[in-house]
């Protein structure tokens, strides 16, 4: 009769002083502990070799979140962490890991080092596009001119006026968006190490997301940032979400 | 302080991060959850609803202690 396939879930790899057992702390209260390999070690968990998966939605939520606190646990106590995306399950035993480990140690050492005494903060800025509409309508001509005929006209006249006047409008927020965002990439990016460009999000604010950012930050700089963000976030029509510190999700495997 | 920043975690923040990022491993020993990006969008229609970590129970250690760490004086 044939066993039934042993696996590990897999964590994060880390660097430095992470405890050989983490405890009951994983994914279903799973026992956590530490695989060393060379000056790297691997957090893991045992389990069967098959996908994590699970019909409840709110019990793979809760799995979600114990991911990321073991990565965070991990994190707290060593040098640097490469946080592994979640439901990744090293087939075998021991054998399997440090196999894979010795294949790929290259490349993990290479993100140890780029992550080393480094933070994520994920970076949302708003805006208020009405407001800011409104303003380009004031202070562009051409488009005040088109408004005025809009409003002044009737019948088939005022629906192509209006069909100019959107356009045009259209056009100018497109351009304030494209200056607005070039700008605050700019200041963001003299504070960071890296910034990846995250897709905006639809939002229940009343306000449009203009920007999704992910920082990679010196622990010791992200004050910086946070001064930083905080002068954008007292521009008028802008405001700021920052979350943070993560663990550097956003960067893992780019490098 | 007036207009300062909004620091929140929302769940989907968390769900953003150990979904769709952190290293994805591709190998002949690797088992990884199949259909990623679907499990996200519904965990994420699931989440929507819970504003911040704070509503939900179980992330309410997590979030105290990140806001611990987080927290800047005067900001």
């Amino acid at each position: 009769m044939e066993e039934k396939m042993e696996g590990r879930y897999l964590y994060c790899i880390a660097e430095g002083v992470v405890p050989a057992s983490l405890g009951r702390i994983g994914i279903e209260g799973k026992e956590v502990y530490s695989v060393p390999f060379k000056d790297l070690c691997a957090v893991v968990h045992n389990c069967p070799a098959e996908p994590y998966r699970s019909e409840n939605q709110e019990k793979m939520v809760s799995w979600a979140v114990a991911h990321q606190q073991v990565v965070e646990e991990a994190w707290k106590g060593s040098r640097s962490v490469i946080p592994v995306r979640f439901g990744t399950i090293v087939k075998g035993h021991l054998d399997g890991l440090n196999g894979w480990l010795n294949d790929n140690y290259e490349s993990l050492r290479k993100d140890i080092e780029r992550f080393r005494g480094k933070e994520e903060y994920g970076v949302q800025v708003f805006w208020n596009a009405d407001v800011i509409a409104e303003r380009l309508i004031e202070t562009i001509p051409e488009l005040k001119g088109l408004k005025m005929e809009t409003e002044a006209s009737r019948g088939g006249a005022a629906y192509m006026h209006k069909q100019l006047f959107d356009k045009k409008l259209r056009q100018e927020m497109e351009s304030e968006a494209g200056l607005r965002f070039k700008e605050l990439c700019y200041r963001i990016k003299e504070r960071v190490e890296e910034l990846n460009i995250e897709k905006t999000k639809e939002t229940s604010r009343s306000t449009d997301m203009l920007m999704n950012l992910s920082c990679l930050v010196h622990r010791e700089r992200a004050m910086d940032l946070i001064e930083e963000l905080d002068m954008i976030n007292r521009m008028d029509n802008f405001t700021i979400r920052l979350t943070g510190p993560w663990p550097p999700y956003s960067f893992a495997g780019l490098g | 302080m007036e207009h300062s920043m909004e620091r929140k975690v929302a769940l989907t923040d968390l769900i953003d991060r150990v979904l769709d990022r952190g290293v994805a491993i591709h190998a002949d020993v690797i088992i990884s959850l199949a259909g990623i990006p679907l499990v996200g969008i519904n965990l994420r229609a699931l989440v929507a609803g819970m504003e911040t970590m704070t509503e939900y129970g179980v992330m309410h250690e997590w979030d105290r202690e990140i806001r611990a760490e987080g927290t800047v004086p005067g900001l």
